[in-house]
């Protein structure tokens, strides 16, 4: 069939193209069963408008291979079918974002192609997770940077298409920039390896020969889908000074009974204001120190690891004041690649903290010293967001220098309070700031956490409200970048897109070139000119 | 070749307007922000086309201790950015020998090598942001530059200081033009990203026969980010260096690697004393020693060789022939030895063949430079090099070496390797310059021109 015979896109699928599509691949790898259908399509968070459900996949395709990608990609080209690939992705933005979307997941995808050991780099598929890399390493001397989603999810999806700020961003960087080469399969079907791979000349670089393609392929956010489907990707290691297993006993992750290994070691630093605060982040990036770091606020942490104390210190005015004296802190922990290395890192540690009026804390608010070590290091603390109220959501998140992520922590506590008091979201003590450096402090992260239930049909009737509130506010207050409303597709980008430079008018540029039938599932990315406004 | 029409911009929006002019004459425009001779002659520019010299703007914009960031102009070179950073304790990390009037901003759009791998994180490193001119005359910020807030100063009382590598939103703009050798926008200005001065310093050499023990003793520093400076010569290759810095040397052994030291921020004495151990174990452990630099190397040859100030001459216009690409450390030398061989079967002196090896993000990769040192009067042989550089890049692309800023005459190869990314190319090419005016004919051959 030609495209121009095709059905209309966003018209269901046709009996010809689910057959095409049985052929190319093992016709039990394709499904429209309805009650398999429904299982891609329950994904409530990160989700703006009310209820659990997202649009219902057409149908379901399992590729083993590039080939079968690439397949499936053409098919899709050649009956005007939508379609929308899927690693480990947890959110609604790794679901279809439209009606009659062939759901592409890659979890047949999922070895680990090749680790080099000297050159510090490693080949994945798609649905190879974090947890699984790192299992790996350790017994190398190895690790990578885990994103913030944790350690259960895909380092592919979040170098290429989504975002990929974490606890070890101080020492390993933004996910994006881990990227050393992608193998990419264009909206169109073509393949296309980026950087140095796509000269058959290993995985040295993303960039080049000449211009990067890296720039199409995503930018400070991933296009979500929108922008073909990644096949492969090489990714920056870093080293790991520890043992190469962890000998911990128990199953509660916040209470294991495990010893901190050697020249390793986890302190919450906690500072008098907001200025001292801002001055220690700073310094602890000149330092130079560091192998993970972040705010994790004291409320959202007493909510996850001791939910009982929260909801008796919610209700108590001096406890809150207690707990609220505690907001302008950092975790941190230190690991020496040598014994000297690491007493080094404390000393100037202590420093830095009591340079700027800190004082360095006992962790155990959040869980024991160990399981806390543990879950930075592990990053498996992205779960444990949706224990005290079922959901949570992200507002802000545009990096910049520290000084911006310090006006977003402030900002977004005030952003808060009258939803909070509208009963639009719970009471998480109001600061729910997440705020981390990258590259020593090169530049800075902070994204405001809003703790909510989507059950509730009061609070998830306004939380558009309030990330509509937090989008404003970036524009009004000049809050970093666009950060996580970028995700919110057509309606975003005309908000912000004359605010910030008018990226909108080339990136629906780029879309239109690689896209123009907008095939490659454009909700969370951009549409094309053909079906702009659509 | 008929001279080109030279034109110098007086202010950033010149530049818009004069692309604007020339995408509706269609008259080719050759960005040029550096000045004296090139050392791969990407500047030049034919009588049909303008040569838009950029080294007017010359402005370094912003120097800030607090946030390590500078903004500079085109025009602002690597002696002059230095006389700024001094005194605020900062500074950049800036490729081998930049020429006295060696653009920043070009260096860097260029992705030329930076000396320090510690603080290579990315192959983009040290650009951030930059205000750009594409061909249609739009003019477009990217990364934190982009917004919110239309003016730096708007910007910088909200705390942004152009620190945000990427973006902004879905896509990368400045990845494109960077590296483009000016077929996809023209910068006027850029953030770079500094680093804190170290106020300790001490100078070592790392020497053995083979380059294994040395590049273990590189991986194994880069690995745990320890050391500053650290860059690789053979023999010939550090007798140029030698010569060009007015300090004679003689190897004392086939590989160098010359490693610098600096103290960190906090507790300096300290650090340089927990890092010099570190890195001496290190070189133990690979078999090699990590000799003094007062022992190894004559009398502040570091500091000639790693600054930015002379106009020392690291390769004399005219007179040196190289092909340069990236590679793994390990595999560097197999790829020298293919340039070495060839270039002696066209009758270049083996003596004068020397390579120079700087590692890269963080030492997962690197870049090497061959280069045959070659006196000025040998004309015939440098027509002889000339014509092999085509075979010669194929042979190296086919072993291995990638080539990501290519040489003029290495270009036709590079690409010919690529198809799936010149149509790429093809489709970008259309939206940032419709009208191909910019630098026509550099790196690949657009489809159907």
């Amino acid at each position: 069939m030609s495209a121009q015979d095709a059905p209309p896109i966003g018209a269901p699928i046709s009996d010809d193209a689910l057959a095409e599509l049985r052929d190319a691949l093992d016709a039990r790898r394709v499904t429209n069963e309805p009650h398999i259908l429904d299982s891609y399509a329950a994904q409530p968070f990160h989700k703006a408008e009310p209820g659990v459900w997202i649009h219902r996949p057409i149908a379901v395709a399992m590729p083993e291979t590039t080939r079968e990608v690439q397949a499936i990609v053409a098919i899709c080209n050649r009956h005007q079918v939508r379609f929308k690939a899927l690693t480990t992705g947890w959110g609604a933005h790794a679901g279809p974002g439209f009606d009659n979307v062939l759901q592409v997941d890659m979890r047949r995808m999922n070895r680990i192609l090749d680790i080099d050991v000297r050159n510090r780099t490693i080949l994945v598929e798609p649905y190879v997770t974090c947890a699984q890399i790192q299992a790996e390493l350790m017994p190398l001397g190895l690790n990578l940077h885990i994103h913030g989603a944790g350690s259960n999810c895909s380092p592919l999806a979040s170098a290429t298409s989504h975002m990929g700020m974490g606890f070890s961003s101080i020492s390993m960087g933004y996910m994006p920039r881990n990227m050393l080469g992608v193998e990419w399969v264009l909206p169109t079907g073509e393949l296309l390896g980026v950087g140095s791979c796509g000269s058959d000349a290993g995985w040295v670089s993303p960039d080049g020969p000449g211009p990067s393609l890296r720039g199409i392929l995503r930018g400070w956010a991933g296009s979500d889908g929108g922008n073909g489907i990644f096949t492969k990707c090489a990714l920056k290691l870093y080293p790991w000074s520890g043992p190469a297993e962890i000998d911990m006993r128990g199953t509660n992750p916040l209470e294991l009974d495990l010893e901190i290994p050697p020249h390793n070691g986890i302190w919450l630093c906690v500072f008098p204001d907001a200025e001292r605060y801002e001055d220690a982040l700073y310094a602890l990036g000149d330092a130079e120190i560091g192998y993970l770091q972040a705010k994790l606020a004291p409320g959202l942490a007493m909510a996850i690891g001791q939910p009982d104390l929260f909801k008796r210190v919610v209700n108590d005015e001096r406890m809150r004041a207690t707990v609220d004296s505690m907001r302008f802190e950092f975790l941190v922990v230190l690991q020496g690649h040598s014994r000297g290395r690491f007493e080094y890192e404390k000393k100037v540690l202590e420093q830095v903290v009591a340079d700027n009026a800190g004082s360095m804390q006992d962790p155990s608010l959040f869980g024991s010293a160990g399981s806390l070590w543990w879950a930075l290091v592990r990053n498996s603390i992205a779960p444990g967001m949706f224990r005290p109220t079922g959901n949570f959501y992200s507002t802000l998140g545009g990096d910049e220098a520290v000084a911006s992520a310090l006006r977003q922590d402030l900002a977004g506590m005030r952003l808060k309070e009258g939803f909070i008091a509208d009963g639009a979201c719970a009471d998480d003590l109001t600061d729910n700031a997440h705020t981390l450096l990258y590259e020593n402090g090169q530049f800075a992260h902070t994204e405001e956490l809003v703790l909510f239930d989507h059950r509730d049909p009061e609070q998830a009737a306004k939380l558009k409200a309030l990330s509509d509130t937090a989008m404003r506010a970036i524009v009004s207050e000049r809050l970093g970048g666009g950060g996580f409303s970028f995700f919110a597709g057509a309606y975003a980008h005309d908000y912000l897109g004359p605010n910030i430079d008018n990226y909108h008018v080339w990136q629906r540029r780029v879309k239109t070139a690689l896209d123009l039938q907008d095939l490659s599932d454009s909700k969370y990315y951009i549409d094309s000119e053909k079906n702009e406004g659509d | 070749m008929a001279d080109a029409t030279h034109i110098r911009a007086k202010s950033p929006t010149d530049v818009g307007t004069i692309l604007s002019a020339a995408g509706r004459d269609g008259t080719p425009v050759v960005p040029r922000s550096s000045t004296g001779p090139a050392r791969i002659g990407r500047g030049a520019a034919g009588g049909d086309e303008i040569l838009l010299d950029l080294s007017t703007l010359d402005e370094t914009v912003v120097v800030d201790r607090r946030n390590r960031v500078a903004i500079v102009e085109p025009g602002v070179t690597f002696a002059g950015l230095e006389q700024r950073l001094e005194p605020e304790g900062l500074r950049v990390t800036h490729p081998l020998l930049p020429t006295p009037g060696k653009s920043v901003l070009a260096a860097f759009l260029d992705r030329e090598p930076p000396l320090v791998p510690k603080y290579h994180w990315d192959m983009t490193d040290p650009l951030l942001c930059a205000e750009l001119w594409f061909g249609t005359g739009d003019r477009f910020r990217t990364g934190g530059a982009a917004g919110p807030g239309d003016t730096l100063e708007e910007q910088w009382a909200a705390g942004m200081h152009q620190k945000n590598p990427l973006g902004p939103a879905q896509t990368d703009l400045l990845k494109v033009v960077q590296g483009s050798q000016g077929t996809m926008g023209v910068a006027t200005w850029g953030s770079i990203r500094l680093e804190v001065r170290p106020q300790l310093t001490t100078d070592h050499a790392v020497c053995a026969d083979e380059l294994g023990p040395v590049a273990d003793f590189v991986h194994g520093v880069t690995r745990v980010r320890i050391c500053d400076e650290i860059s690789i010569f053979d023999t010939a290759a550090l007798r140029a260096l030698g010569q060009a810095v007015g300090s004679p040397i003689e190897p004392v052994a086939e590989w160098t690697a010359l490693v610098r030291i600096g103290s960190l921020p906090f507790l300096p004495e300290e650090s340089l004393e927990v890092q010099t151990h570190d890195a001496a174990a290190i070189a133990a452990a690979a078999g090699v020693g990590l000799a003094a630099g007062s022992d190894a190397l004559p009398a502040g040859f570091l500091d000639a060789a790693l600054g930015v100030t002379s106009d020392h001459r690291w390769k004399v216009p005219g007179a040196f022939r190289d092909v340069f690409f990236l590679s793994s450390l390990d595999t560097a030398p197999r790829l020298a030895a293919i340039a070495r061989e060839r270039w002696v079967g066209l009758g270049v002196d083996p003596a004068t063949v020397g390579t120079y090896i700087q590692p890269l993000d963080q030492g997962r990769s690197c870049h090497v430079e061959i280069t045959a040192f070659l006196d000025d009067s040998t004309t015939d042989l440098h027509a002889g090099l000339d014509a092999d550089m085509p075979d010669l890049t194929r042979e190296l692309a086919a072993a291995g070496a990638f080539f990501s800023r290519p040489a003029p005459a290495a270009a036709s190869s590079v690409y010919a390797r690529c198809p799936d990314s010149v149509r790429t190319l093809d489709l970008v090419k259309t939206i940032l310059d419709p009208a191909g005016i910019l630098a026509p004919g550099r790196l690949w051959t657009r489809s159907g021109k």
